[in-house]
Formats: structure tokens, C-alpha cells, sequence
């Protein structure tokens, strides 16, 4: 077998961290394109510096250090253009966020299960809305109705996804 | 507490406003009030949490459907290694795409993959982990152990495959292309995610993209598909033509904003980021790019121009200078003239409506067809039809009808477009009775007749006793059974017949297919405006079964 390399070592945690550092990204960025561009540029602000991740430490809230601070000064130069929330409310956000690494393996599953729950136009109009990632406005003008009613459909399939998923987390917790 | 450790988010009702207002946000059409006001209610911690979850759901949906089986199968890591040590190619100089880069770790497990460090699985990839897989020269730049670049002839590999579920647009032509130096050379049919970018020293490349746009870019250029209705150009020129009636399309410049709607437009970046616009047909707005608050947005119609210069001043321009911009690579000579007395281009066009009539679970079960959703494109239009007798077969598929009648789809013709009406008729029994196809200006689903430009194709062609009865097949101007086309169409058994509609000049026509054959054309009088949907019908005692219903759009370019 050949010598493990300190570089794969940190290729290795990089790699089983990506999921979390982009959970992570996801409560402070909700545009995905834009979340991305910083997760992009966090993995690569990563690789440089994993001389200086001290493998004593905990990967995650390391590497969250680094998400945070490209996600704050994206957050900064985008303000200016688009509604945001606030710096504040920001930084209540990411604490919360580094306490745990969110998105168990359990909620997945439970996602999985739940996704395949919904009714065959629920599914549909999820995958037109995520997998295509055409922005809601130009989606409601395929499907021929309005952003404000689009907005109120994809509400109820996030709310009876959720309420789904606590259930099956509660359901296998035993509680 | 959850199982994370963090304290739960009782989940509020839907209509919540906390819910709502996270929604909003994560749909991209929150306001800075629906900002504000969520920040005040994310002062609570319990607030907080529920806000993650709505989030975390939100990425949780979007990594669920882009790791989701696509539709067609695409080659493996394996596949692709093997073509690309079979075929040895340059290295690429230029970095790699944005969308490469998208899924950051993704490339650094692809890359390790591919380059035999880690043992390869048979991993199905996605196209954006292939196109991840493109990046390996960074990777390997930063890794200085894992190999070299992987050659770009892994591309080629998907170029002949079925649509990759992240395809945003194709390139339908190219003529007399050097591609630059370092960059990925780009064939005819080969599909293009978002972030690729095609930079081009000279000669021409038209690419159509999947939501009804055509852009011809003309070298020397660098454009970029930036997302499913736009696109960034760096340098160069191209033309813009939108297919896609009320749809809508965007170049970004570094300088401008150019936002079409639902027109033919030319614009030009120069060497210093100066943006040129130039309006053939319809209306464009013009914005400079970063655009403040207060700063003008130009609308420019037909044969107006607009600039945008490097300090963002947007101006109209009075007096233009001549510029040919060139709207198809057809024109520049690389293909023949299209034979058809109507523009058409199935590459392009647009489907606008589509139904198999097959069940698609919950939308349409088996049974009547009245108050369904098409099964293809359409999902928010419900057929207006007969409440008996008009059947979809769940075995068999197809659309099955036993009772006199019509059924109905709305549509509105808009002037500038060809439309293409099309089914599959099989009139299985009724002697002369027949089965249509057509467009209506009236939803009238006990009377069998179409208003306007349609076709019929009766069971069989023997002479009946009755005079109308011995009309073979015919189509008609109408409305009802007026401006009957004289033709030669005896034709029986299952045939596509198509109504081509075409609105681009002064004077609407309409044209009349039995497959690719053209059986007869008419014009259409001034209230083919009126027009509001789109109709199937069966007369008589006829029994027919009708398939593969489409109705399909397409924007000729100016000559």
C-alpha cells in the first residue's frame, strides 16, 4: 500500500466534510447560485491553507471559519444590489450553524423516503423547480401561472416535507 | 433537543408568516421589507433553527434531484478514462468553468478518482460531475501528485448522448470555426451545461438554447451560458432571436444588461468592455450592468440602438453606425436553403404544448379526458373536452374516442411565430366518418367542426352516397367547413397530420402536412387573430384513437 500523504489526509476530511460545509453555506446564502460561487471559492481558500489545519482540531468548525468569512464578504458586496438579511441576523445564523454538523445521514434517508411520499405533480414540480434551477419567476411563466402562487405550491410540498421528516426522525428516535 | 443537538423547530402551519417570509427567500423574490421583517422574527433563537431547516430542506432538495438517476444513463469514470488515454489531446490553458467549479469537492473526489490514487467505483456520473471531471488540471495544479490534466476528448463521449439532465442549450451549427487556442473545440449537437464557455477566433456558432432562444455567436468572441435563459457575453457579437412567445431572455455584458422580450436583437462588446446594442425586431431593455438605483433602463424597439460605455452611461444612439450582424449560420452559406415554403427548424423550435395521452399517475388517471393535464409540456393548461367517449387507455396509451365531439387546449397566436400543430390520427371505423385537427377560436366540444386551419382524415376514402361524404380527407381555412383546400389526400391508417400556422407576415397562412408531405396551404383572413386554442375532433359514428399530440413554436430570423 503506498505512504498516505499529509495532502490526502486533508483531501480525505475535505472530501467527507463537503455535504456539512454546504449546509453550512445554505442557512447564510439562500441563492444557489450565488451559495456556489462562495462554496467554491471556501474549497479552494481550504486547500490553501490546509498547511495550517492542525489535525487536533476539529475539521468543521475550522473549515466553517473559513465558509463563514467568504460567505460574510459576499453577503457584503451583495447587500448593496439585492434584499438581505442583516448583518446581525447573519451572524446568529452561522453561530448556530458551527455548534453541529447539520443534515444527519438520518434526515437524508428521511428525505428520501418523504420525497417519494408526494404525490407524482408535487414531484414533478420539484424537480422542474431544482434540478433545471430555472428562477422561480421564469418557471411560473412556463408553467403559465403567477410567482405569488408558484411561491404558495412550493410552500405546502416544503411544509408537508418537513413535517414528514420530523415525524420519521421522531419515528425512529422512539419518541 | 433533536438528534443534531440543536433545540427543535416546532414546525409553524404553512401559512405562517415566519414560514412564508423564509420561502420567499429561498424562492429569490423576497423584498428588502420581507427581509427586514424576517430578521426581526430570526431575533429568536427557536427562529433561528426553523430557518436552518427550511434551508437545510432547500439544499437537501437540490443535491436529492441533482445526485437523482438522470433520465439517460452517461459513461462511466471508467469509460471515460479509457477514451481519454486512448486518444491523447493538448492540454487546456484556459481555467476551468464556472460550473466546473460548482460542486467544489466533487472535483476533488472526481479528480482523484479518475487519476487511480483512490480505487474508482463504478460511479454513475452526473454531467456536472463529468464536467468536474474536466477540471483536473487545477486540481492537479494544487496537488502536484495526482497526474496530469484529462484531456477534453471526454467531452466527445457525451456529445452523441441524450440530453444530460444540466444541459441548458446545444450548439446547432457551427461554420469555418477556429476555437482559441487552449479552449475546448465544440461540435454541431453537442449539449452544453451552464458555465460552459465557447471562445471562438473567427467564424460563426449558433446555439439554441432549451427555453426558446438562438444565439449566433460570431468570432472573434467569448460568451458564456450563464443560466437556462441567459447568457454572458465577454467580447465578440452575436444575435440574439427569442422562439418562445412571452418568454423571455438576458445578455450580460461587463458593462450591460441587454433584456429581450420576445424580439431579435445584436449585440457587441468591444475590446474595452463597451456594449452596443442594436433592436431588428420587438422590444429590448437596456441596463448598465450593476445597475443603481435611479440609473436609466433604456427600452428600445425595431431599429433603434443603445450603448452602454466602460464608465456604465447608458445612451440611445441617435444615428448608428452600419453593422451587419449575421442571425444564422444558414445564412452564412454552411447549409442549404430550406426547401419549405415556411420557415422551420425542429432543432429550435420550442414545445409549447405536448400529450402522449398516457397516465401519469395522480395528474391523469385512466379515464375521461376532460379537466386532465397534458402529459409533456402544458402541465398547467386542462383539456376542455366531451365528458363521455373522449377516453385516455391505460394499456395501450393514446387517446381513445367513441363519441362525436371536439377537445380543446388553450393558445394564443402571437404575430412573428410559426406554430406546428401535429397528432397522430388513426380512424379505426365510420366509413367516411373522420378525425381533426386544428385550431378554434370557440371551446365547442359537442359540434365536431374546427374554426380555423384544420384538417381532417376520414376512415376510409369510397364514395358515399351522400355529397359531402365523398370529399376524401381535406383541410380547410375555415371557420366550420369553410375555404375547403382543394388536395389530392386520400391517405388511411395511423398518419401525423400537422397544421402549420404562420404568423410572420402581414397575411397569416396556414399549411397542411400528412407527415413531412405538404397536401395543401391557404391564407388566413384577419380573424385568425381570435384564435384561442388549439382542438382535436371526431365525427359521427367514427371510432378513432389519436397519439403524440404536440404543438410546437419557432422564430424565423430575419433574412
Amino acid at each position: 500500500m503506498s505512504e498516505q500523504r499529509p495532502s490526502d489526509d486533508f483531501a480525505n476530511l475535505l472530501i467527507s466534510h463537503q455535504r456539512p460545509i454546504y449546509a453550512f453555506l445554505v442557512a447564510l446564502i439562500p441563492d444557489p447560485t450565488e451559495r456556489d460561487d462562495v462554496y467554491q471559492q471556501t474549497c479552494l481558500l481550504l486547500w490553501e491553507k490546509r498547511a495550517e489545519y492542525d489535525p487536533a482540531r476539529r475539521f468543521f468548525p475550522w473549515a466553517c471559519g473559513f465558509a463563514r468569512n467568504k460567505a460574510f464578504e459576499h453577503l457584503r458586496r451583495r447587500r448593496r444590489e439585492a434584499p438581505a438579511l442583516s448583518p446581525d441576523t447573519l451572524v446568529r445564523i452561522a453561530a448556530a450553524r458551527e455548534i453541529g454538523e447539520p443534515i444527519a445521514a438520518a434526515r437524508r434517508m428521511a428525505l428520501d423516503a418523504c420525497i417519494r411520499k408526494l404525490s407524482d405533480q408535487q414531484r414533478d414540480l420539484l424537480q422542474q423547480r431544482y434540478m433545471a434551477r430555472v428562477p422561480l419567476k421564469d418557471l411560473a411563466d412556463v408553467l403559465k401561472t403567477s410567482a405569488a402562487a408558484l411561491t404558495m405550491r412550493l410552500q405546502r410540498i416544503r411544509h408537508a416535507l418537513l413535517r414528514c421528516i420530523e415525524h420519521a426522525i421522531a419515528t425512529a428516535e422512539g419518541r | 433537543m433533536s438528534h443534531d443537538g440543536h433545540s427543535p423547530c416546532s414546525m409553524p402551519p404553512v401559512d405562517d408568516e415566519l414560514f412564508v417570509l423564509i420561502g420567499r427567500l429561498c424562492d429569490g423574490v423576497a423584498t428588502h421589507e420581507d427581509c427586514a421583517r424576517l430578521d426581526q422574527h430570526l431575533a429568536d433563537h427557536t427562529a433561528v433553527e426553523c430557518y436552518c431547516a427550511v434551508l437545510e430542506l432547500e439544499a437537501s432538495l437540490q443535491w436529492w434531484w441533482q445526485a437523482a438517476p438522470a433520465e439517460h444513463s452517461f459513461p462511466t469514470l471508467e469509460e471515460i478514462v479509457a477514451t481519454a488515454a486512448a486518444v491523447p489531446q493538448p492540454m487546456p490553458a484556459a481555467p476551468p468553468s464556472y460550473t466546473a467549479w460548482r460542486r467544489g469537492a466533487d472535483w476533488l473526489a472526481a479528480a482523484r478518482s479518475v487519476a487511480g490514487r483512490v480505487e474508482i467505483e463504478p460511479l454513475r456520473l452526473s454531467a456536472t460531475v463529468l464536467l468536474a471531471a474536466l477540471t483536473l488540471g487545477l486540481v492537479a495544479a494544487v496537488n502536484g501528485g495526482w497526474g496530469g490534466w484529462l484531456p477534453w476528448m471526454a467531452v466527445a463521449r457525451v456529445k452523441e448522448s441524450p440530453r444530460p439532465a444540466d444541459a441548458l442549450a446545444a450548439i446547432r451549427a457551427v461554420d469555418r470555426v477556429e476555437w482559441r487556442e487552449g479552449t475546448a473545440a465544440r461540435a454541431a449537437s453537442e449539449w452544453l451545461p451552464g458555465g460552459t464557455r465557447l471562445d471562438l477566433v473567427r467564424g460563426l456558432v449558433e446555439i439554441s438554447y432549451l427555453t426558446g432562444a438562438t444565439v449566433v455567436l460570431e468570432g472573434p468572441a467569448s460568451f458564456e451560458i450563464s443560466g437556462p435563459g441567459t447568457g454572458r457575453l465577454d467580447r465578440g457579437r452575436l444575435t440574439a432571436t427569442l422562439h418562445k412567445p412571452r418568454a423571455s431572455f438576458a445578455i450580460q455584458t461587463p458593462t450591460a444588461v441587454v433584456t429581450d422580450r420576445g424580439t431579435q436583437f445584436g449585440v457587441e462588446v468591444n475590446e474595452h468592455g463597451a456594449t452596443d446594442v442594436r433592436v431588428f425586431q420587438g422590444l429590448v431593455e437596456l441596463a448598465a450592468a450593476g445597475l443603481a438605483d435611479g440609473s436609466p433602463v433604456l427600452q428600445l424597439a425595431a431599429g433603434q440602438a443603445g450603448e452602454v460605455d466602460t464608465h456604465g452611461h447608458t445612451a440611445l444612439v441617435a444615428a448608428p453606425a452600419p453593422k451587419k450582424f449575421v442571425t444564422s449560420v444558414a445564412v452564412a452559406g454552411s447549409r442549404r436553403r430550406d426547401p419549405r415554403p415556411y420557415a422551420w427548424d425542429d432543432f429550435a423550435a420550442v414545445t409549447l404544448l405536448e400529450d402522449a395521452f398516457i397516465v401519469t399517475g395522480s395528474a391523469r388517471q385512466a379515464g375521461a379526458l376532460h379537466g386532465t393535464t397534458p402529459s409533456g409540456r402544458g402541465g398547467a393548461e386542462s383539456w376542455i373536452a366531451p365528458s363521455a367517449g373522449w377516453q385516455v387507455d391505460p394499456v395501450a396509451g393514446g387517446l381513445a374516442v367513441t363519441a362525436a365531439g371536439a377537445a380543446f387546449l388553450p393558445f394564443r397566436p402571437e404575430p412573428g411565430f410559426v406554430y406546428r400543430l401535429s397528432v397522430e390520427l388513426h380512424v379505426q371505423s365510420g366509413g367516411s366518418g373522420w378525425a381533426a385537427v386544428g385550431f378554434a377560436e370557440r371551446p365547442t366540444v359537442e359540434a365536431p367542426t374546427l374554426d380555423h386551419a384544420w384538417m381532417l382524415q376520414r376512415h376510409s376514402t369510397t364514395l358515399q352516397s351522400h355529397r359531402s361524404a365523398r370529399i376524401p380527407n381535406a383541410a380547410f381555412a375555415g371557420p366550420g367547413e369553410q375555404g375547403r383546400l382543394p388536395s389530392g389526400d386520400v391517405l388511411t391508417g395511423p398518419q401525423v397530420r400537422s397544421v402549420v400556422l404562420d404568423t410572420t407576415g402581414p397575411q397569416w397562412r396556414a399549411f397542411f402536412l400528412v407527415g413531412d408531405t405538404l397536401v395543401g396551404d391557404c391564407r388566413i383572413d384577419g380573424r385568425g387573430r381570435s384564435i384561442r386554442y388549439v382542438g382535436l375532433s371526431v365525427f359521427a359514428d367514427t371510432t378513432a384513437t389519436l397519439r403524440n399530440f404536440s404543438l410546437k413554436s419557432f422564430r424565423p430570423l430575419s433574412p
